[in-house]
């Protein structure tokens, strides 16, 4: 059965990459069992899917042959077409030797690698200069013997069998779990199913009150573990506190959308913002660190949301406009740790080491000078469409930043601009107004709290106006939006100002946050975080924007743990989460709509390649179809 | 019906939820509220209480990710090594030592995560690191509010250390001294008065740069051009180019070995710059330097800060760290021994201040070590004895300069050669 | 362009017109001020020509390393109208894995041997580097391009950047973190010494190697069955699958291809630089992507005369402007908006393919 053994192909690949990166000696000693489990995780999706398409089409296996790119993971071409030949007779048996195939496939290849690797340490030859993770420590882990076995060649054949064995039994583990999850329903329902459970607000009546309940049950695990004498997870707690921060903010948003229109999502929300609200004074500093730079993310998210979701110009120089809003007030809050304007002032009479202006009166200057900054961009590029535009924006960050670099006289170049003023609270320090209730990172998180709600009240109130539907109209078709009526330069101007003007004050609260600023804080990598985020959380969507800030800029610091294998975890997730969730995990309302309306057209062709980001208007809501969509031209 | 029980039953979580928010002790008027019951009696507030059978824990913050991981890495060995022999030799009074290493990934907002990470964990008593200095500028004042001391191994920008900032220390020597001697040495010893200086626009190498420039200019030598590059950039030929149409007679290049190698090898293939002495800094005093730069690299110079005379200790340690990490110290940076000696200072300050309460738990009084740690030594180090002065420069000896010969470095002047 | 509508009606003034003469009376003048520069600064410094001979060179040679990068980026651009995002991270792996060749071989000291012996030596590095990227490049469009084909088009972006985070971390992790230090052998380190002008031997045959596989490639894409499958698919896909071309095929052949030549590329900057580690191929990638645009993305005389274009600005700028180096990439890009400005779908157009975007 050539089928399992590919499977247990892929499955020594994924593992010899785990080995390779050095795994097995993160695990303590013996790596085998959490090998085999992550082996099995993987023989289980695969045989689950497997066993759901043949069920699924063997009813229909006339209709297999009919070759279409797969949208959804889980039926593309070849699954169908090879399933489609597989017989019905002996499920549970074919299950069980297909997962004990696979796992001995892979388990084989396994011990076969291990052998290799210790025969040649054995012989004192050093892998290192190669592979930098396969050292006597990572080998040793992998059979479960002592690194000093590997060393000295003194590894008991029997191991290797043992090792492979691990896997086989994780394959049959895994055909096993197949087979109990296998329920009549389950194999009736489709793989697409769980996509629409997941998108649609279909929740019974308990269920949606309990997920309404959900994220104040998580709010008082927060407060609880923060009490004096809850010693649970030791010195993680701080960590593990942080995580479920995360998640209770992240469910209330889940709450909000489960709470049906009117009264009740009102209370609900007043409830939540309430909630979120007493957050900075529970939380330590850390934890409040965290947050405050998942709320900026926010507030820039938010900001690009309206360049890149409402008027769909793809903007990847948005980091342009944080660094404008910063350096600003960092110009005029250490005004001294510019040479330039520091002799300027200097020569002014200015007395050293005095700001020229305080959080609040340099809010406006900020506003405007980013505000300046989208316009200045914008005029150029008034033009180019799509990607001539991301390459452009790209390109007008890497220049505004390379300024900030290299203009020594005025930013102090890569030195930075030092000892940036908090933001007052009437003209007093934050802990001394709240009477030591708040720190201050607390309050730089209070602070991107409100303006983060101030601003997604602006771009909701400035989606559904006029301007909101020009820039739609202007999303959809540039040509036919201004046949109609819309006028392409203002529109655009608008888009640009406004989205940089947000950029500016999360720039503003960013810079404040830091104390200290610098060139490098304002890389193409910004840029990339603040559309990931609008992306992985739901394009559109302010909800999604605040899910995905948690999930991009909160998640990575939940997982400091294990250091070195933050990036590689959090850019496989952003792969994994674009194939199983493309519409972002709280699409908008608009984009729900078009993702159900292509589930419901699945089964015509639909081959638009280029489609632009939100592909149907509102008003096409009745008509539906999607299916014709590949017939218009 | 059902509905209004609901509702009900929601409000109730919810304010129950609310009250509790309200009524949590907010951690800035208690900042011992975060610690476990049995170690926190009211008036231990700024001690670290550390229960019988506990760890001493010293945070690390060190550039793992990033745009120099290499030297980052290399600098976390030599912290962990330092843990290691502080614990073979029985810890203190029975308290092992424990690293949290974080990565702060050579960046300010990383730091200032890292930093507020180890501000909000009641149980940190130091910190060693950070790596870079703009990394380290986000640790700083977060720390200091904390009141955590903090000696970072690597970070040289002279703003580091000042005199409002009690909790700031380095072992690394100040920038200022390294470029002045470099500028001396150029100038007297070799004899070359017009030099074209590079640099790769960190904080690091720009500061660098910019002192041996003053320096250099101030002695009566000329700065025929003062040009940039970028970290992670390879080919630098048409910047070479540039450079050698003025013709200087030699180049200095401040910042890290790979940039440096290949500069000091495309520019024997540049024009004009065939017979101009090459002259690098700390930052390139590695082995990476040397693969990178290959044969072009003999006869070049670099500049290192350190003032070891302990050879026998310096010959364990590398032995220790081949055998951990099967590299050679000194393939990954150039400052492990600085990182070795940043724990070993700290460890010794804590040593000094450390008292065993009643109950057998571990008290450190916060103020007592920031004090301690300007104040505790001479402590034999890897890089020579350490000890702080009143500014927070605890860095030892001075600038050693090496030529390479034969792919090795040998000192040719400097400190230990007077 | 738009020229005829105007030349019927010279006197009216609507915004279109006044906008256009406005774009062209810029363009003007930015040309009349650097041009003014360059005088100024070539008067004053008073560079001998062989400098602007060899920093030309240099700037070939860059442009050549990023043409056959930028290539790649074209041909997935032309087809499924995604920027490939982690094809500077394919190159990187071609590097990588040349690297481990070379060393291979030098322990063999094949390296030192008589001329033909190197020379079909290095020939088959250039393979396994070609070949590694291939490989990699392909998993690449399995993984992460392939499931989301139907989806938005910023829904692949954010997988290629997820992926390009992934190779270069990945690569850190399995290969350590020290940069791998090619050594070139005898015969191809050194130049050619021409009066003041040195052109090293890598940097001739990274020009001439990429002359040669851009007009191959460019006569697969004209000449032959594939090209023009792949034209088709370019033009419209849902017609052409109709017409009996393997859509899947196609798309994964095009991956191949463009992986190989930044395979080669990887290869050949390996040997020219002499270093190669994670993130190496993060800014040649960046630079790429820039070129491929500049020239009209989608569109392959395009990409190579951008990316030659590019190298030449980013060599000669700097020394031409009298400005230090550190703006070469401001230069770079400045250049980049001002075509765009003028041009907005780029110096040649898109001819791979017409679309809306």
């Amino acid at each position: 059965m050539p089928k399992s053994i590919k499977t247990g192909l892929i499955a020594f690949a994924f593992l010899s990459y785990l080995i390779l990166v050095g795994l097995p000696g993160r695990t303590g000693g013996n790596a085998l069992p959490l090998l085999a489990f992550a082996a099995a995780l993987f023989f289980w999706y695969r045989l689950r899917r497997e066993s759901r398409t043949q069920s699924r089409l063997v009813p229909q296996s006339g209709a297999a042959g009919q070759a279409k790119p797969g949208w959804e993971i889980g039926h593309g071409p070849q699954a169908q077409v090879q399933t489609g030949a597989v017989t019905r007779g002996g499920f549970p048996l074919r299950v069980l030797t297909q997962g004990a195939a696979a796992g001995a496939t892979a388990g084989l290849l396994i011990a076969i690698v291990s052998a290799v690797f210790a025969e040649i340490l054995g012989n004192g030859v050093a892998i290192q200069p190669v592979f930098d993770k396969i050292v006597p420590v990572n080998v040793a882990a992998l059979l479960g013997v002592s690194p000093g076995a590997v060393a000295e060649a003194q590894v008991p054949p029997l191991r290797y069998l043992i090792s492979a064995l691990y896997f086989t039994g994780g394959g049959i583990l895994a055909a096993l779990a197949v087979l109990a999850g296998m329920t009549d329903a389950a194999r009736a329902a489709g793989p697409t199913q769980w996509r629409s459970r997941l998108s649609g607000p279909a929740f019974t009546s308990a269920g949606r009150w309990l997920v309404i309940a959900l994220p104040f049950a998580l709010l008082a695990v927060v407060i609880w573990l923060g009490l004096p004498g809850v010693s649970l997870f030791g010195n993680d707690r701080s960590t593990v506190r942080l995580l479920f921060t995360l998640i209770a903010t992240g469910s209330g948003l889940f709450a909000l959308r489960a709470a049906t229109p009117g009264r009740e999502r009102l209370a609900v929300s007043v409830l939540i913002g309430l909630g979120v609200l007493c957050m900075p004074f529970v939380l330590d500093q850390f934890q409040n660190s965290v947050m405050g730079i998942v709320f900026i993310f926010v507030m820039m998210g938010l900001g690009l949301n309206i360049v890149v979701g409402y008027a769909g110009l793809l903007d990847l120089g948005y980091v342009a406009f944080f660094a404008i809003g910063a350096y600003t007030y960092a110009f005029v809050s250490a005004p001294f740790s510019s040479p330039y304007i520091s002799g300027l002032l200097t020569g002014l009479g200015v007395p050293a080491d005095s700001p020229l202006l305080g959080y609040w009166m340099a809010l406006p200057l900020a506003m405007i000078t980013a505000a300046f900054g989208g316009i200045l961009l914008g005029i150029p590029v008034l033009r180019l469409r799509g990607d001539y535009l991301a390459i452009v924006t790209l390109g007008f960050g890497e220049i505004i930043r390379l300024f900030m670099l290299n203009l020594g006289e005025l930013t102090n170049g890569p030195r930075g601009i030092l000892e940036i003023a908090q933001p007052d609270l009437f003209g007093l320090a934050p802990e001394a107004v709240s009477g030591g209730l708040l720190s201050s990172q607390g309050w730089i998180f209070l602070l991107a709290l409100v303006s983060s709600a101030a601003i997604a009240f602006v771009a909701i109130r400035l989606n559904d106006s006029r301007l909101g539907r020009a820039w739609i109209a202007m999303q959809e078709d540039e040509d036919v939006a201004q046949a109609t009526g819309v006028h392409l330069v203002r529109t655009k101007l608008l888009a640009f100002a406004i989205g940089a003007t947000f950029a500016g004050l999360a720039g503003q609260l960013y810079a404040a946050r830091q104390i200290n600023i610098f060139p490098e804080n304002f890389s193409l990598f910004v840029s990339i975080d603040a559309l990931a985020l609008i992306i992985v959380g739901g394009i559109g969507s302010p909800a999604g924007i605040v899910l995905g800030a948690l999930a991009l800029k909160g998640l990575p610091e939940v997982l400091r743990g294990v250091d070195e294998y933050r990036i590689v975890a959090f850019a496989a997730l952003l792969v994994i989460m674009m194939i199983v969730r493309p519409a972002g995990i709280l699409p908008s309302a608009r984009r729900r709509f078009e993702a159900a309306a292509e589930e419901a057209g699945a089964g015509e062709i639909a081959p638009e390649a280029d489609e632009t980001f939100v592909k149907k208007q509102e008003n096409d809501k009745g008509t539906g179809a999607d299916g014709e969509k590949g017939a218009m031209p | 019906m059902s509905k209004r029980y609901n509702v009900l039953g929601m409000i109730l979580v919810a304010v129950l939820a609310l009250a509790a928010c309200v009524a949590a002790p907010p951690p800035a008027e208690a900042p011992t509220a975060d610690e476990p019951m049995e170690e926190a009696p009211a008036d231990m507030s700024g001690k670290v209480v550390i229960p019988a059978g506990g760890t001493i824990r010293i945070g690390g913050s060190f550039a793992l990710t990033g745009p120099i991981p290499d030297p980052g890495k290399d600098i976390q060995y030599g912290a962990e090594i330092a843990i290691d022999d502080l614990n073979a030799m029985g810890g203190f009074e029975g308290f092992m030592f424990e690293l949290v290493g974080e990565d702060g990934a050579c960046d300010g907002t990383q730091g200032t995560n890292v930093g507020n990470k180890f501000a909000a964990d009641d149980s940190i008593v130091a910190v060693s690191g950070g790596t870079c200095s703009g990394e380290t500028f986000g640790l700083m004042p977060i720390l200091q509010e904390a009141r955590i001391p903090f000696v970072s191994p690597s970070a040289t920008n002279p703003d580091i250390t000042s005199a409002d900032c009690d909790v700031c220390n380095r072992v690394a020597l100040s920038d200022a001294l390294q470029g002045a001697t470099d500028a001396n040495f150029v100038l007297n010893e070799l004899g070359l008065s017009k030099f074209a200086v590079v640099h790769d626009n960190s904080d690091y190498g720009k500061g660098l740069a910019e002192i041996f420039q003053n320096h250099l200019m101030a002695v009566g030598g000329e700065v025929s051009s003062f040009e940039g590059v970028q970290v992670g950039d390879t080919d630098f030929r048409a910047m070479l180019a540039k450079v050698g149409a003025d013709g200087p007679e030699g180049i200095f290049f401040a910042g890290y070995s790979t940039e440096a190698g290949l500069i000091a090898q495309q520019m024997t293939e540049t024009p004009g710059l065939e017979g101009s002495v090459f002259m690098s800094v700390d930052g390139a005093y590695t082995q990476q330097y040397l693969d990178a730069a290959g044969p072009a690299a003999e006869g070049t110079y670099v500049s290192f800060l350190a003032g070891s005379d302990s050879e026998e200790m310096n010959a364990e340690f590398d032995a220790k760290y081949m055998d951990k990490y099967g590299v050679a110290a000194g393939d990954l940076g150039p400052f492990h021994g600085q990182s070795y000696d940043s724990v070993k200072l700290i460890a010794a300050a804590i040593m000094e201040v450390a008292e065993v309460g009643d109950d057998g738990s571990l008290v450190i009084d916060r103020e007592a070590l920031i004090s301690a740690i300007r104040s505790v030594g001479p402590i034999e180090g890897l890089t020579g004895s350490i000890k702080c002065d009143a500014m927070g420069e605890c860095g030892a000896g001075g600038v050693q300069i090496f030529l390479v010969g034969d792919g090795e470095f040998s000192q040719v002047s400097g400190f230990g050669m007077e | 362009m738009a020229g005829r509508s105007t030349s019927a009606q010279p006197l009216q003034l609507d915004w279109a017109t006044v906008q256009k003469y406005a774009i062209r009376a810029f363009g003007f003048t930015i040309l009349a001020i650097v041009l003014w520069r360059v005088i100024t600064v070539g008067l004053a410094e008073g560079y001998p020509a062989s400098f602007w001979i060899s920093q030309a060179l240099n700037g070939l040679v860059l442009g050549g390393v990023y043409a056959l990068v930028a290539l790649g980026y074209t041909l997935v651009y032309g087809i499924l109208f995604m920027i490939n995002f982690a094809h500077g991270e394919v190159m990187m792996i071609g590097g990588i894995a040349g690297f481990f060749a070379l060393q291979f071989a030098q322990a063999r000291g094949w390296m030192e041997g008589p001329w033909l012996v190197v020379v079909i030596a290095l020939l088959s590095i250039m393979l396994i580097g070609m070949a590694a990227s291939v490989l990699i490049g392909v998993t690449l469009e399995r993984l992460a391009y392939r499931p989301l084909r139907q989806a938005p088009r910023l829904v692949p972006l954010i997988s290629a950047i997820g992926a390009s985070l992934f190779l270069q971390y990945s690569v850190l992790l399995i290969f350590g973190v020290s940069p791998h230090s090619y050594r070139k052998p005898e015969l191809i380190s050194g130049g050619l010494r021409l009066g003041d002008v040195f052109i090293p031997y890598t940097g001739a045959i990274i020009f001439f190697t990429s002359i040669l596989l851009m007009l191959a490639l460019y006569f697969i894409i004209q000449r032959t069955k594939l090209g023009r499958a792949m034209r088709a698919v370019a033009e419209d896909r849902a017609t052409a699958s109709l017409m009996g071309v393997d859509v899947n095929a196609v798309i994964v052949l095009t991956f191949m291809l463009g992986s190989a030549l930044a395979g080669a590329a990887g290869v050949m900057l390996g040997f020219h630089n002499t270093v190669v580690k994670f993130n190496s191929g993060f800014i040649p990638g960046l630079k790429a992507f820039t070129a491929a645009v500049l020239g009209g993305i989608g569109n392959i005389p395009g990409a190579m005369f951008g990316a030659l274009l590019l190298g030449l600005i980013e060599a000669l700028g700097p020394s031409a402007l009298g400005i230090p180096t550190e703006y070469k990439d401001v230069i770079a890009f400045t250049l980049l908006v001002l075509i765009l400005i003028f041009r907005p779908s780029g110096l040649f157009g898109e001819v791979l393919s017409e679309k809306k975007a």
